[in-house]
């Protein structure tokens, strides 16, 4: 049954770029994908771990600025600068986490909100690496020729396909990780950490694992996102964004592939069809967050699944 | 098994000089004990006596101050929780301590963990070493439910389940990782007498496959009826240890549950 949905959101989401002539929305489009790749990815630490993780943002800045300073400073071509970029992430947030999954509870989640303003703090100061207020001229991926087709990035269309790719690899990787036995790991943990542990689950290794699975992905957002952009800004790794990652989890709903596609989409057109200027942004989120937790606090996919066991099958 | 071939075989469960103490507090002293293969053993006390704690010493969750404790003729005293419950020693909480959410198959598959291995990346790449050992899991699950009745159930969330079949669910999950030693806490409490019955014809199952036993229960007249040996706590100290019958005749035992005996 789900395979069904699965195929028809796939084909859907191939589709589009044919529907959708203006550059403007494709734009918008490949930006949402890689909010959606974020998205999954701490979806794994809160939905999945039970972790509140308020800096999950630090570890796509981290990402993002390794890929784009390996491009523009060391000269790095496109993919071994992801590679390495998203490399240096994991290592980063596994000597991060290393003592930070030790705090218990809305202790480590202040703990990560520290970490988000420590990270952007550095990025904003260390200016000779970084650029400071913002670091430009990262180049897009060169131009692929391949049995005779030629594969331009600087096209819309061709990196929303690129993002595309990566969205479906996340995903997938996700939901298998999530269907198995660390995935039960995972869940176990959050569930009731004492009698994980009483069942022979090693809480801080699988905590870590977690935890650095979901920052390397977002890792890899971050350098898609450099490339894409072209300059970025130290708020990108900041507490704001953090915060509208867990509000889109929230409101999507965590713990269902649907959650972690709805949410984003939902936050980031919404905004753009009310024409509500920027600065209303963070009222309009506050407002839905509140009428989302009180009248469905599994979010739209949970409250879609809890209406009826048939609606529940087709809902991923 | 009769008292003799008890005495040569090398005990699983070795308590020696156990104190456990918080702050100042002692909720445990001195205590010593032993625990052989195959056999029900029960510990009871009055309230406070030091019972729930021994099984945190036991289980890692609570360090002893003085003392050690050995199984299988090895010194488990320090580890980890997790890594005692891989040498095989489980313990069944009460019926409280569940995972509210997951469904009972999934519950009673958690406590595979730790006799499985697929890896994360085993479980991306779905390779075959993986999906072998999740059919193999699956079916062991089956067989679990099935022991412990609950195969009807198997989809539900947890927490939608009764009191004793909550119980019964720790049980599976805990024989899930495949102990050698199962603590159970206060298996039957709260339950009614069909329930207790019940319960009771698991436990000798349990045995019966080679698990040894170790229980906490308040219910008397239930340790009485299944336990082979019975260890008796006070004030966190021993009192008396010895065959059912001798235990609930002790005037030591009566004293500590019903105060001084009158005239």
């Amino acid at each position: 049954m789900r395979i069904l949905i699965y195929l028809f959101l796939g084909l859907l989401a191939l589709l589009m770029p044919l529907v959708i002539r203006s550059n403007y929305w494709l734009y918008m489009l490949t930006l949402v994908g890689i909010y959606i790749i974020l998205v999954a990815s701490l979806d794994l630490i809160y939905g999945y771990t039970g972790l509140v993780s308020l800096g999950h943002a630090a570890f796509f800045g981290i990402g993002a600025y390794a890929c784009g300073i390996l491009q523009t400073k060391l000269g790095f071509p496109f993919l071994p600068a992801l590679l390495l970029g998203s490399l240096f992430t994991c290592i980063v947030s596994a000597v991060l986490g290393w003592p930070m999954l030790r705090i218990k509870g809305p202790y480590f989640a202040l703990g990560t909100l520290a970490l988000g303003l420590m990270v952007t703090i550095v990025i904003h100061n260390w200016d000779s690496l970084t650029g400071g207020v913002s670091l430009s001229g990262i180049p897009l991926p060169p131009v692929i020729q391949f049995l005779g087709w030629t594969i331009d990035f600087s096209s819309k269309r061709t990196y929303y396909y690129l993002v595309l790719l990566f969205v479906f690899l996340a995903l997938f990787f996700i939901r298998q990780i999530t269907h198995s036995r660390p995935g039960r790991a995972f869940q176990s943990i959050r569930e009731n950490t004492d009698l994980a542990e009483a069942l022979g689950v090693d809480i801080l290794r699988y905590k870590l694992i977690a935890y650095v699975m979901a920052s390397t992905i977002a890792g890899v957002a971050g350098g898609l996102y450099a490339s894409y952009m072209g300059s970025i800004e130290p708020a990108i790794a900041g507490g704001h964004m953090s915060f509208q990652l867990l509000v889109m989890i929230v409101i999507g709903g965590a713990r269902t592939i649907t959650g972690e596609i709805v949410g984003p989409l939902l936050l980031w057109f919404l905004p753009e069809f009310l024409e509500a200027a920027q600065v209303y942004r963070p009222l309009f989120f506050g407002f839905i967050l509140l009428v989302v937790i009180i009248f469905m606090p599994m979010g739209i996919a949970g409250k879609l699944r809890s209406l009826h066991p048939r609606i529940a099958q087709w809902i991923p | 098994m009769d008292s003799l071939s008890l005495e040569n075989q090398a005990p699983l469960l070795t308590v020696e000089n156990l104190s456990v103490s918080f702050g100042r507090l002692l909720a445990v002293s001195d205590l010593a004990f032993q625990i052989h293969s195959g056999e029900i053993f029960g510990l009871i006390g009055p309230n406070g006596a030091g019972k729930t704690t021994v099984f945190n010493a036991i289980t890692g969750t609570v360090p002893p101050s003085e003392g050690r404790i050995r199984f299988a003729e090895a010194d488990i005293t320090g580890l980890k929780t997790h890594q005692i419950t891989a040498r095989g020693v489980v313990r069944a909480y009460q019926a409280a301590t569940i995972f509210p959410q997951t469904p009972v198959g999934e519950h009673v598959m958690t406590g595979l963990h730790c006799r499985t291995s697929t890896s994360v990346w085993g479980a991306f790449l779905h390779t075959p070493f993986s999906r072998k050992e999740e059919v193999h899991s699956q079916e062991k699950v089956k067989e679990l439910l099935e022991f412990s009745n609950l195969t009807e159930f198997g989809k539900q969330p947890a927490s939608s389940l009764t009191w004793a079949q909550q119980k019964r669910l720790m049980l599976a999950t805990a024989l899930a990782t495949n102990p050698k030693l199962i603590l159970l806490d206060e298996p039957v409490a709260g339950m009614n007498a069909n329930e207790i019955q019940e319960m009771i014809k698991l436990i000798a199952a349990v045995r019966k496959e080679g698990v040894t036993v170790f229980i906490i229960e308040h219910n008397m007249k239930i340790m009485m009826q299944i336990c082979d040996r019975i260890l008796v706590m006070n004030y966190g100290q021993r009192l008396i240890e010895g065959i059912p019958g001798e235990v609930a005749r002790d005037p030591k035992v009566i004293e500590a549950y019903l105060g001084y005996k009158q005239n």
